[in-house]
C-alpha cells in the first residue's frame, strides 16, 4: 500500500477546508487556532470564527509573542483577536520570557523577549490581557535541548500539555513545507474511528491542518473576496518588488532574518530604531545583510587567500570560547575543501553554533570537474 | 561669487577668507564652510581614493536630472591637497561627478573648502553618507499619489524621481495585493489516500 494524492471531483479547497474545520467542531470540545499574523493563519482564523458564530461556540486563539515582530504583526494579531468576532474568541496572546537565537551578534547570542528589568527598552509595553507567566507546572517543565536553554519551541510543548484532547488547528500548506506535510501525511491521526490523514497526534491532543491544500493565490483570493484585513508588510513587499509568492513575514532577529532587516528601516523605522535600541547587532545586520560579502559568505573577502584561511582567521579571533569550541569540534568531523569551508565561514559569521544551517558535508564539487576534465581531455 | 582657476589664485584667496559661524545652543559656534563656498576650475577637484559609498547607475540618472531641474543646490565639500595642489572631494563625489565631461560638462564646480587632515577627511565621508536617511515606503507611495492627483503624469513621475514605470504602478496601487486576485479561481482540493501498489 502507498500514499496517493487524490483531487476531489468538483469540490474546491474552500469548500473542503469548510467541510475540515466543521469536522473539527464535530469532534473536538476545545479547539485551539494558532496565528502568527500571516496571510495563512488570518484565513485559518477568519474560517474557524465563521464556524464557531455559526455554532455559537468560543474558540481559542493562540499567539506566542516574540516581542521583536513588525507592528504591523501586532495590528493583524489585535485584529484577529479583537475584531473579527470578538464574542467567539477566548484570547491566549502570550508574553513570556523564553530563549531566541540571535543570528546579528557575537556577543549576545540569546535574546530573551520580554526580559524582566528590561521593560523600558521592551518594543512595545505588555498587552492587557495577555497571559505573562507560564501558566504550566514548572517542576516539570520540559527543554528540548538544555544547553540551548528553554526555547521557542518549548514554550508550544509546555503549553499544549496543560490540555488533553485539545485540537490545535495550524495553518500549514503542504506547498510551502512540503517537508512538514510529508511528516503529516504519513502519521495520520484516527479520529472519530477513522484515519485522518491531514492530522497528527501530539501527545494527548491532535495538530490539523485543514489549509493543507491551498496555494498562495487562494489565499489571497479569499481575503480579498472576504474584505479581510491583512499584514500591511505584504504591501511594502509588494512595492519593493518581491515575487508574490516569495512574501513572507519574517522574524526579526533570526538566522534566515536579514533580508527583513534590510528593508525594516523602510518598512517600519520606529520598529527598527526600538530594535537598534533593544537588541545586538542589529545595525550592522542591516547595513551588510543585503551585501553578499559579511553574513552570506557568498564572497571571500579580498585579504584571505582561501576560504580555509579566512575560516581558520575567524575561529581564531572568536570571541566567546565556548561557542568556539563547539564550531571547531563540529568542523574537526568535516571535509577539508574550499566548498566546506565557505559554509564553515557562513557559520562563523552568523555564530550558528546550534547548527540551524548546516554544513553540506561534500567533496568540492569544482574540483571534482576539474579532476574530471583534468583525466577525460 | 569668486571663480578659482589656479592654485596661486586658490593660496591668496585662502589668506583672506573669513571663516563664518553662527550661534546655536550653549553658544556653541557652528562652523558654515557653505557660505564661503568657492567655484573652483573642474581640472583643479579631484575625487577621493577611499569613498566606500556606492551610487547605482539610475540614481546617478536622477542626480543628473535633479541637477537640470533644481540647479547644483550644495557644493561639493573638498578638502585641499597640500602637496598635490588640488582640491580632494570628501562629499559630493558623485555630484562633482555629473559636473564632468560626460554629463553636464562645466567649466566649475562649487565647492566648500573643509580645513581637515587624512583621518579627519575619511571620518567626514563616512558620516556624510551614513546621516542620510532612507525613504520610507509608505511615504513614497503617498508622494507618488500626490503627483498623480496633482495631474503629473507617469512618464513625467518616471523622468524627475528616476524610478521605472513598474515601481510607478506598484505604488499607485492603493487598494493593495489582495485585489490582484479578486478574479482568481479556487484551486481543486485534493485528499490523501491509500492505495494498493498495482493501482487499483
Amino acid at each position: 500500500m502507498r500514499l496517493t494524492q487524490v483531487f476531489s471531483n468538483g469540490r474546491n479547497v474552500l469548500k473542503a477546508a469548510r467541510e475540515r474545520i466543521a469536522f473539527i467542531f464535530d469532534h473536538f470540545e476545545d479547539i485551539h487556532v494558532s496565528i502568527s499574523g500571516g496571510k495563512d493563519s488570518t484565513v485559518l482564523a477568519h474560517l474557524a470564527l465563521e464556524e464557531a458564530k455559526r455554532r455559537g461556540r468560543r474558540i481559542s486563539i493562540f499567539f506566542l509573542d516574540e516581542e521583536v515582530v513588525y507592528q504591523a504583526t501586532i495590528d493583524q494579531v489585535e485584529y484577529i483577536m479583537e475584531e473579527i468576532a470578538p464574542e467567539q474568541v477566548i484570547p491566549l496572546w502570550l508574553q513570556l520570557e523564553f530563549y531566541l537565537t540571535n543570528a546579528t551578534s557575537l556577543t549576545e547570542t540569546q535574546f530573551i523577549p520580554w526580559e524582566a528589568g528590561k521593560a523600558k527598552l521592551w518594543l512595545r509595553p505588555k498587552k492587557s490581557y495577555a497571559i505573562k507567566f507560564p501558566p504550566w507546572d514548572r517542576s516539570t517543565e520540559r527543554v528540548a535541548d538544555k544547553n540551548k536553554g528553554f526555547g521557542f519551541y518549548d514554550v508550544f510543548t509546555n503549553f499544549e500539555r496543560c490540555y488533553t484532547n485539545t485540537a490545535f488547528v495550524v495553518g500549514l500548506r503542504g506547498v510551502e513545507s512540503p517537508n512538514r506535510w510529508r511528516t503529516v501525511s504519513k502519521n495520520p491521526a484516527s479520529i472519530g474511528g477513522q484515519p485522518v490523514y491531514w492530522a497528527t497526534t501530539k501527545g494527548e491532543n491532535f495538530s490539523l491542518y485543514p489549509l493543507y491544500d491551498w496555494n498562495f493565490h487562494d489565499v489571497w483570493k479569499y481575503i480579498y473576496d472576504h474584505g479581510l484585513r491583512y499584514h500591511k508588510i505584504y504591501d511594502y513587499q509588494f512595492r519593493k518588488g518581491y515575487p508574490i509568492n516569495e512574501m513572507r513575514i519574517s522574524s526579526l532577529i533570526h538566522e534566515k532574518s536579514f533580508k527583513a532587516l534590510v528593508d525594516l528601516p523602510e518598512f517600519e523605522p520606529k520598529t527598527y530604531d526600538r530594535l537598534v535600541k533593544r537588541a545586538k547587532g542589529i545595525a550592522l545586520a542591516q547595513e551588510t545583510g543585503k551585501k553578499a560579502k559579511l553574513f552570506r559568505a557568498r564572497k571571500l573577502p579580498k585579504n584571505y587567500t582561501s576560504w580555509r584561511v579566512y575560516r581558520d582567521f575567524l575561529l581564531q579571533t572568536h570571541p566567546d570560547p565556548g561557542k568556539r569550541d563547539i564550531l571547531a569540534r563540529r568542523f574537526e568531523r568535516h571535509l577539508d575543501n574550499e566548498y566546506v569551508a565557505r559554509q564553515q565561514c557562513r557559520q562563523l559569521i552568523l555564530n550558528d553554533y546550534e547548527n540551524n544551517l548546516p554544513v553540506d558535508n561534500q567533496p568540492d564539487p569544482k574540483r571534482q570537474w576539474i579532476e574530471y576534465y583534468m583525466e577525460n581531455l | 561669487m569668486m571663480f578659482i582657476d589656479t592654485a596661486e589664485q586658490y593660496l591668496a584667496y585662502r589668506e583672506t577668507v573669513q571663516p563664518v559661524y553662527v550661534t546655536g545652543k550653549r553658544k556653541r559656534q557652528v562652523l558654515i564652510p557653505c557660505a564661503n563656498t568657492i567655484l573652483a576650475r573642474r581640472e583643479m577637484v579631484m575625487a577621493n581614493t577611499y569613498n566606500p559609498n556606492h551610487v547605482s547607475d539610475d540614481k546617478i540618472e536622477l542626480l543628473y536630472q535633479s541637477i537640470i531641474d533644481n540647479g547644483f543646490a550644495f557644493p561639493a565639500v573638498v578638502i585641499w591637497d597640500e602637496d598635490q595642489r588640488l582640491f580632494v572631494v570628501v562629499d559630493g563625489f558623485h555630484r562633482y561627478m555629473v559636473s564632468g565631461p560626460k554629463w553636464l560638462d562645466m567649466s566649475h564646480v562649487p565647492v566648500a573648502v573643509l580645513a581637515h587632515d587624512a583621518a579627519q577627511r575619511m571620518v567626514a565621508t563616512w558620516q556624510f553618507n551614513k546621516a542620510r536617511g532612507s525613504h520610507e515606503v509608505d511615504l513614497d507611495a503617498d508622494l507618488i499619489r500626490a503627483l498623480i492627483q496633482q495631474g503629473m503624469d507617469e512618464e513625467d513621475i518616471v523622468k524627475h524621481l528616476g524610478i521605472d514605470l513598474d515601481t510607478v504602478h506598484r505604488y499607485k496601487q492603493v487598494t493593495g495585493i489582495a485585489e490582484l486576485f479578486k478574479n482568481a479561481v479556487y484551486s481543486m482540493a485534493w485528499e490523501v489516500m491509500e492505495v494498493s501498489d498495482n493501482g487499483d
